[in-house]
Formats: C-alpha cells, structure tokens, sequence
C-alpha cells in the first residue's frame, strides 16, 4: 500500500513538472498551437521515460495513435526509450524454472547470464537448445540450435496493473479530462489495459509469430522466428535466434552485400501483403523490431501490436488506398465511410476540396510522401470534427511507419508505386467475383445504355 | 424484316464498333503507361486508365507464354485447403506441447508444496 502510495506521488509530481515545463516552454501557450502541441508532447514524452513501467506502453501505444493524440504528440512517443537497468540472471532463473517445471539445465544445453535486451515487462537471454524440437511451421530447430528466451520480469506485471490503476484514477480529475480534452480516455485506458495484459502473456505474441510465418511460407525473402512451444508459458517464450542488421546499422550491412534497394521494394510489397491478402499486419515496424539477416532476408521481431481486418475492410483498403494512389479523391472518401469515417453531408464538399489539396501537394507523381499525407489526411478529419475509428488511424500511421522503414533501407522508394500495381490488381481481381459481378452489371448496363440513348 | 437486312452494312457497324472500342483502349493503355512513370494527373479515369496498362502487361506475358508453349502452373486450391489444415493441426499441437509443459510445472509445484 505504502509502495503504491509512493508511486502514486511521483507519478503526479513527474506529470506535474512536464506541464508546467510545458507552459513554460510554450511561454504560457503563447506561440503557435503547433509550437505549443510540441512543446508539451516533448515534455510527456520526457515524462513518461522518467516513470517507466506502464506509461512506456501507454507512450508506445500513443505513438501508433497519431489520430487520437495528434501528430506532435505521437511522434514524440515514437522516440520514447524503453531503458531499464538490466535485473540480475538469478531472479530470472526461478520464473523459468517454475513456469517450464525443469531445471534451467533439462531445459538448454546452456544460457547466457548476460542479457541480450532489456526493457520494462521482459528481458532476454540467448541460450542453446538441449533437444530437437519440430516447430508449428518451418524446418526441425535440432539440439544446440540457438534460441532466445524472453521472460517477464518479476513484479512487472503488479507493477504495471498497479500504474494503470493509479492511471485511471488520475484521468478522473478534471484537469487531467480537460488537458485531454477530444481523447475518449475511458476507452483508450480500457484498450491500453487489454494490450498490456495481453503483452503479459507471451503466448499471444508466439501464436502470432506463428500465422506470421504461415502466411509468408512462400516468400523465401521474410523470416519470422520459429516458436520452441515445449519451452513457453505465460511468462517465457523461447524462439530460435535469428542474427542480422538493424536498421541503424544498414552500412554495415551493405558492405556485406546486401541489397538494400530490393528489400526496400520486398518489405513495402510484403506489407501490402499482410493488409490486403492476410488481413493481420505488424503495426508496431519500428526499426528494433525488424531485422537483414545476412542471407538477404528481413526478420520480423516482436509481435506486440498486430492489426486485425476482415475481409470486407480489406477491400474497401484496397479501394481507399487506390483513391491516394491515383489522386482520386472521390473514390477515397466513398470507401472510407464504409470504414467508418463518416463525413457529414454537410461538410463533404469542403472535405472532398482539402483532401484533393492534400493529395495535389503530397501525392504528386515522383515525388509521394505518404506520412505527411497520411498525417495531414487524419489532421484534417480531427479539424473537421469526423470521428477516425481506431483501426483506419492504426493503418494510416502504420503505412506511414512501413515507409519510414523502407526509406531507411533505400531513401529514394515511393512506397506509392509500389503499392499502385498491387491496389489496383487486387481491385481488378475482385471484379471477376460472382458476387461483384451480379451486383455491378446490371448497373454497368444501365450506365452504357443510359450513354447510348442520351 | 429479311428484304430490309443489308450484311454490310451490318458488318461495316460490328467493324466500326471495335475499330473505335480498340483506339479507346490503346489511348486508355498508353495514359495508364505515362502515369505509372511520371505519376497521375488524379480522379477516377486515372485508376482504369492504370488498370488498363496492367492488363496490357498481363496479355503481352500470355503471349509471350503462349509462343513459348509454357504455362503458368496454377495453385491447387487443395493443395492451399490441405496446407491450411496442416497448419491448423500444428497449431493445436503447439498449444498442447504447452499446455503440458502447464501441467508439469503445476505438478511440480505442488509435489514440491508437499514435501
């Protein structure tokens, strides 16, 4: 009790500072908004790296919620530092032991004591496998194969429910719900819960890896690391290691030969995939979680936040999508509604009007930039007053994000070019269907002969 | 109604038709050519106008595959149907590999609970 009071103290004294640094930055919210909303979104940000725990999953979660929190805010959350000191190997062992029911020495043939990453709920450790085992999908992992172990660290999750309850508590204060004032608090609080708790069972992220590697079975170009299941639980997850670049070390990865430009092309293609055929994307890419291995691949790594579509979403994707490709304004907002952004009759000319501003400014062919269309596209909803729906925002940032990541890998990808033969062969697939047709042709033979006769 | 019918004429409209349904598309294939290099100049003409240059691409490979003698080998839709059940199954056996590991470590606890 007396610990969650402590907490309790220093998470409104820390909250507190970053406010009235914030002010102080934004000299007493005089400048402009934008100066304004960055000056304080750069204080959060500081803030939440102060407390840790929970609030660097709140702050990641912000970061893939440019629609909910604005671009300033999100953007700044997307720098957050998940940095902890590493915990001993010795208060690990018995979380691994207890949860796996052997002896750390049953279970591998060795384990490093020396951390190989360390962050807020896990940390991980390289070992060596002790037996064969045959994973869901891919080849046997044999004995001595590599593996990491990934595993929750003692007390992070009380601590983490502790931080969200004290979070909850705070957002029922009447400064904090008019600061966040445009946020459904409840609802985002409620989100973030479910995502924390399903962060803390690592047996999610491992079924995931799963599918991940089914669905890219025929790409010989995408590796996702295979799953050792007679080594997991809630709180451990052993998988195989998988040694590569990231992509702040991609000029050492060039000099090893990789190509840089063909993955740049693969993962944007690979992307579109995951969305448009799959309907489950990663869409937390940020350069740690993806890896170029040394055989000319790309690694997924860490399944935090996955999107999920279904298969009408993904063709009304597809139609979006073909509308900011081709500069079609029109064809972007109709299938947009039927995502959810439902623009009110009213404001759909001046809508329609600033969205084909954007397109102009953003979208003009050779020099497309989708994340400042993408944020500029959400932007203009938000002034708009248009409610976005969680999953549309989570998709925009995601694209925006896998550009990002492409650009890293080769600075000169449209990612817009590549997206354009995809969109438009998955809608010309979709035409062939006996369903499309039935509803599409008698209104096509209406339109010819309504042509013909005018 | 016989007596009125005039085949030339008939054909002459049937030619003309197609005459000017392939200049459309020509025009329609060569637009969506362009823009694939130096980008669209917007609205809905633009999608089929790059939808059509896609489908010229497709039937050049068809030709081109016609003249070889090769052709595209199709996925087996069971053989994907059969793929998905593998995978199913190995699913389930990852989750029950789990589950036991589960069990055994509740066992041992409560063996070590009771000595």
């Amino acid at each position: 009790m007396i610990v969650v009071s402590a907490r309790s103290a220093r998470i409104t004294r820390v909250l507190l500072g970053a406010g009235v640094r914030g002010l102080f930055r934004s000299r007493l919210g005089l400048v402009s908004a934008s100066t304004r909303r960055a000056a304080f979104a750069a204080e959060w940000r500081r803030a939440f790296e102060e407390l840790g725990g929970a609030f660097i999953k709140l702050g990641q979660m912000i970061s893939v919620r440019p629609d909910e929190f604005g671009d300033e805010l999100a953007g700044e959350m997307a720098r957050l530092r998940d940095q902890v000191a590493p915990i001993p190997f010795a208060r690990l062992a018995p979380v691994i032991e207890r949860s796996l029911g052997a002896p750390i020495g049953e279970l591998y043939a060795s384990i490093d004591q020396k951390p190989l990453a360390t962050a807020s709920v896990a940390q991980v450790h390289a070992a060596v496998l002790a037996r064969p085992y045959r994973p869901v999908w891919g080849e046997e992992l044999p004995a001595g194969a590599e593996v990491v172990v990934k595993v929750i660290r003692p007390g992070a999750a009380d601590a983490l429910r502790a931080d969200v309850a004290e979070a909850r508590r705070l957002a029922t204060r009447r400064v904090v719900r008019w600061m966040l004032r445009g946020v459904d608090v409840d609802s985002t609080l409620k989100e973030f819960a479910d995502s924390l708790e399903r962060e803390l069972d690592l047996r999610v992220e491992g079924r995931i890896a799963d599918r991940f590697a089914f669905d890219f079975r025929p790409d010989p170009k995408i590796t996702v690391p295979r799953i050792v299941w007679t080594h997991a639980a809630r709180r451990v997850l052993t998988m195989e290691r998988i040694y590569g670049w990231r992509l702040s070390e991609l000029n050492e990865a060039e000099l090893a030969g990789v190509d840089a430009h063909g993955l740049a092309v693969h993962g944007a293609t690979a992307f579109m995939r995951q969305v448009m055929l799959y309907g489950r994307y990663h869409a937390d890419l940020h350069p740690s979680n993806l890896f170029v291995t040394p055989d000319n691949r790309i690694a997924y790594l860490d399944f935090g936040i996955v999107g999920h579509l279904t298969d009408a979403e993904r063709g009304y994707i597809a139609q979006v999508l073909a509308g900011f490709v081709y500069r079609d304004a029109d064809r972007a907002l109709r299938y947009s509604e039927k995502l959810g952004v439902v623009v009110p009759p009213q404001k759909v000319e001046k809508v329609r009007a600033e969205l084909g501003e954007l397109l102009d400014k953003t979208m003009a062919g050779g020099s497309t930039d989708f994340r400042h269309f993408g944020f500029g596209f959400l932007g203009l909803l938000r002034r708009n007053k248009i409610t976005i729906p969680g999953g549309y925002g989570l998709l925009v940032k995601s694209l925006a994000t896998v550009e990002g990541v492409a650009r890293r890998l080769y600075p000169d990808i449209d990612i817009m070019d590549v997206a354009k033969p995809f969109v438009t062969r998955m809608i010309g697939d979709s035409i062939g269907s006996p369903e499309q047709l039935q509803k599409r042709v008698p209104a096509v033979w209406r339109a010819a002969m309504r042509e013909l006769l005018a | 109604m016989v007596a009125g019918f005039d085949p030339m004429k008939f054909f002459a409209l049937w030619m003309f038709t197609h005459e000017q349904a392939d200049d459309l598309m020509v025009e329609s294939v060569e637009r969506g050519q362009a823009g694939a290099g130096e980008g669209m100049t917007g609205g809905a003409d633009a999608f089929t106008d790059g939808f059509m240059a896609m489908v010229a691409e497709e039937k050049a490979r068809l030709k081109e595959q016609i003249a070889s003698g090769k052709v595209d080998e199709a996925v087996d839709p069971q053989d994907e149907r059969l793929e998905e059940i593998r995978f199913e199954v190995a699913q389930l056996r990852g989750t029950v590999e789990q589950m036991q590991v589960t069990l055994d470590a509740m066992a041992e606890h409560l063996l070590a609970k009771g000595a």
